[in-house]
């Protein structure tokens, strides 16, 4: 994977700690379980099918996000000569300056996860107990579900990308992932990765693995916090590890 | 034209606003600075050496929600009373009716919310004052002899060896000691002309006396009625802390405290009072000063290092927890005891009413000093990393996983507190604020505005609006703390400095 993905990926686990999929369109689901390669989850198959129940919790209501760097944006209302590509009415344009600048925005943003991740650190190493589970693979344990998600990503160190809407709309405070806006690419320019108004997005994740000291020793028991003793057998995995694979 | 200014602390907003009508009006304003000594000797000195005492007296919320006002405030009106000094006092409205029989009918009410509401009055109440202090005439000043000191020492060696040492401290620091044995009969303490003439005639005077009520206690009582600085040293070997009671007394069991304790309040006699003037003076007044060894340095470049101020077996720390654990015995483990634990231990610190004040100014810019518990529930004040490192020890002398967190912002520095949940999975490397960030959507960890359960007037400490402040009576309840807590964390113009998960690092796991 390229330089400027990782960037967008970096940025955007420093903006909310969780990895972006990528590419932003691939179904992800809690209990997917995989390998990560190449700075994406490589999915191997589904906790359920390994007889792994596991149940959902969510919290809180459905946001709106926004996250951005190194990208201008501007609407325009006529057409104008400034920009390195034509626009016309009802354009906004948005112009990079960086190589992995980036515009994220999701609409209805809710965040989903595994309820009881000790059961299925449990369940998991009962499995690898009757060899049907790998060392190496990882599981993703939470995922922001977006209801829209624009992403763009630009992989020029200078780049533009210009929107018309199909209507008369002031685009400049309008979210670029309404899908009610009608956005379509008009024109651009330097090599611009998008996705325009898609609809029911997993555009985040996190997961986790069991560590591999844990297997082979039977399965663990739920510790106090306190008397934290051997630690517990999952453990997260961090953004290093993602950008390394 | 100085004159005694008798002011609650933490009040700040509201002393800079009657500070700048006396200012105004040609009257310097003379303080203590804070300090966590409580010394009675010195209030008695500058009751005399002012020429007049304003006081100051605005509300205080006691922990059943009931309104009343610093004892220690009344405790200075007393003085001031007895020394017959000139005085006026303003005394929130509020107070005032509650407590009229406690206050000289001449106290003026004033509006704790918009005290310029009656500017006008409180303008022409200061000039009559400034006029009554210029036209009064001078006070006869109590005649005695600079850096002279007189010891009254009660009965039995214990006492003679206590007054001995006293002697030798004063002397050390340039005093001239006259050790008197206290009177052995009732006649003899009210007949003793001596001693009462080398009392009033001294600067200071030190009394030594026995845990039970004896004779030398009613020549305490003829220094006190005669506003003479005194130092209260009361021999109690069953003492449990030896902090100055309300009423000056100190009390004490072995000569290593005794020492230790009159060390204190004879630094604290011989400071001179500020002269309050100004927001920032004010506000200066009211950040303590360190006379005891009560504070420690940190390097704020060290965030293991915080891990000395988080103190679950301190007996204030130990205390507040006991409380809350017994009402809590039934709720069983999980997410949801986690946060009712740490939800109940913030309602009960926020019912002590400490405040937030600033930390001590320091000569040395590489250090920050941390208030330890003790020293926090003897001021009744902290900063943020005090609070930060406080709510750490509660956390954790209640069996839960506490963090420490501390960020560079616009504004400076800020740190705040929380727990791991349990069942949290974290990362084995180094907490970035990414990965801090995720935890925290995730619920594994939970943090909170530590500063929320304490009183910040007419400011915001962290990433609180006014709004928030001013809806929770200048505190935050204790989801409106998470809340900011949040907020702070998910801001793009933050930096983590310091990720302490105290366990870890006592587990030498980092």
């Amino acid at each position: 994977m390229g330089s400027p993905v990782k960037l967008y990926q970096q940025e955007m686990h420093n903006n909310l700690g969780f990895f972006a999929t990528w590419l932003p369109v691939s179904i992800l689901n809690l209990g997917d379980y995989g390998v990560l390669e190449n700075g994406r989850f490589r999915k191997a198959g589904t906790l359920k099918e390994l007889g792994i129940a596991h149940s959902e919790e969510s919290e809180g209501a459905p946001q709106d996000m926004s996250y951005s760097a190194s990208a201008q944006r501007r609407a325009v209302a006529s057409a104008g000569a400034s920009t390195a590509v034509p626009i016309a009415k009802a354009e906004l344009s948005i112009r990079f300056d960086q190589q992995g600048g980036y515009v994220f925005e999701a609409l209805g943003m809710r965040h989903v996860e595994i309820a009881d991740r000790m059961a299925l650190a449990d369940r998991i190493l009962r499995v690898y107990e009757e060899g049907g589970w790998r060392k190496e693979w990882l599981v993703v344990d939470a995922l922001y579900k977006a209801a829209s998600a624009t992403i763009i990503v630009s992989e020029d160190s200078s780049s533009e990308i210009v929107f018309s809407a199909s209507g008369q709309i002031p685009l400049g405070s309008l979210p670029l992932a309404d899908p009610k806006i009608g956005l379509s690419v008009y024109s651009s320019s330097g090599k611009i990765v998008h996705w325009v108004a898609k609809s029911d997005l997993s555009p985040l994740y996190s997961c986790l693995k069991v560590d591999s000291s844990w297997f082979g020793r039977g399965t663990p028991t739920m510790a106090p916090v306190r008397g934290m003793g051997e630690g517990q057998p999952l453990t997260r995995l961090g953004i290093k590890e993602l950008l390394d694979s | 034209m100085q004159v005694y200014f008798s002011h609650s602390y933490r009040d700040v907003p509201i002393n800079t606003y009657f500070s700048a009508l006396f200012d105004e009006a040609g009257i310097m304003l003379r303080a203590d600075q804070k300090t966590e000594v409580w010394c009675m000797a010195k209030l008695e000195r500058y009751m005399f050496e002012m020429n007049g005492f304003v006081s100051i007296i605005p509300r205080r919320v006691s922990e059943n929600g009931s309104l009343m006002y610093s004892p220690y405030i009344g405790r200075e009106l007393m003085l001031a009373r007895r020394a017959r000094v000139h005085r006026v006092l303003f005394v929130d409205d509020q107070v005032l009716d509650l407590y009229r029989k406690e206050f000289p009918a001449s106290a003026i009410p004033f509006s704790y919310d918009a005290p310029e509401t009656e500017l006008t009055y409180h303008v022409e109440v200061i000039s009559q004052f400034r006029r009554d202090l210029a036209g009064g005439g001078p006070r006869i000043p109590r005649k005695y002899s600079p850096r002279r000191a007189t010891v009254i020492v009660g009965q039995g060696s214990v006492l003679r060896d206590a007054a001995s040492l006293i002697a030798a401290v004063l002397r050390k620091e340039g005093y001239n000691p006259t050790v008197v044995p206290g009177p052995m009969a009732l006649d003899d303490a009210l007949d003793d002309i001596d001693a009462f003439e080398s009392m009033f005639s001294s600067e200071l005077c030190v009394f030594v006396l026995a845990k039970e009520l004896s004779c030398p206690d009613v020549l305490l009582a003829i220094a006190h009625a005669h506003c003479i600085p005194s130092v209260r040293l009361r021999y109690d070997p069953d003492a449990k802390s030896s902090a100055p009671e309300l009423s000056g007394a100190v009390k004490w069991g072995s000569a290593a405290d005794v020492k230790s304790s009159f060390g204190e309040l004879l630094q604290n006699y011989q400071s001179v009072f500020t002269t309050a003037s100004g927001g920032d003076v004010i506000q200066r007044i009211a950040t303590p000063e360190q006379i005891s060894q009560a504070f420690s340095n940190w390097d704020p470049n060290d965030g293991q290092g915080l891990i000395v101020y988080v103190i679950p077996d301190d007996s204030y720390v130990t205390d507040r927890v006991d409380g809350v654990k017994r009402s809590l015995s039934n709720i069983e483990m999980g997410r949801v005891q986690c946060d009712t634990t740490c939800r109940e231990l913030y309602d009960r610190i926020k019912r002590d009413r400490f405040y937030y004040t600033y930390e001590p100014v320091l000569t040395q810019t590489h250090v920050q000093k941390i208030r330890k518990p003790k020293v926090i529930c003897a001021l009744e004040c902290g900063t943020c990393i005090d609070f930060a490192c406080f709510f750490a020890s509660l956390l954790e002398a209640a069996h839960q996983r506490p963090v420490v967190i501390t960020v560079g912002t616009e504004r400076g520095a800020h740190a705040i507190a929380g727990y791991i949940t349990q069942n949290a999975v974290l990362g084995s490397s180094p907490m970035t604020l990414g990965d801090l960030r995720g935890a925290i959507t995730r619920g594994e960890i939970v943090l909170f505005e530590t500063t929320g359960a304490v009183e910040a007037r007419g400011r915001t400490v962290g990433a609180e609006t006014e709004a928030e402040r001013k809806e929770g009576g200048n505190f935050l309840d204790y989801q409106t703390a998470k809340n900011v807590a949040k907020r702070l964390l998910f801001r793009n113009d933050i930096k983590l400095k310091h990720f302490v998960d105290v366990q870890l690092i006592r587990r030498g796991i980092t």
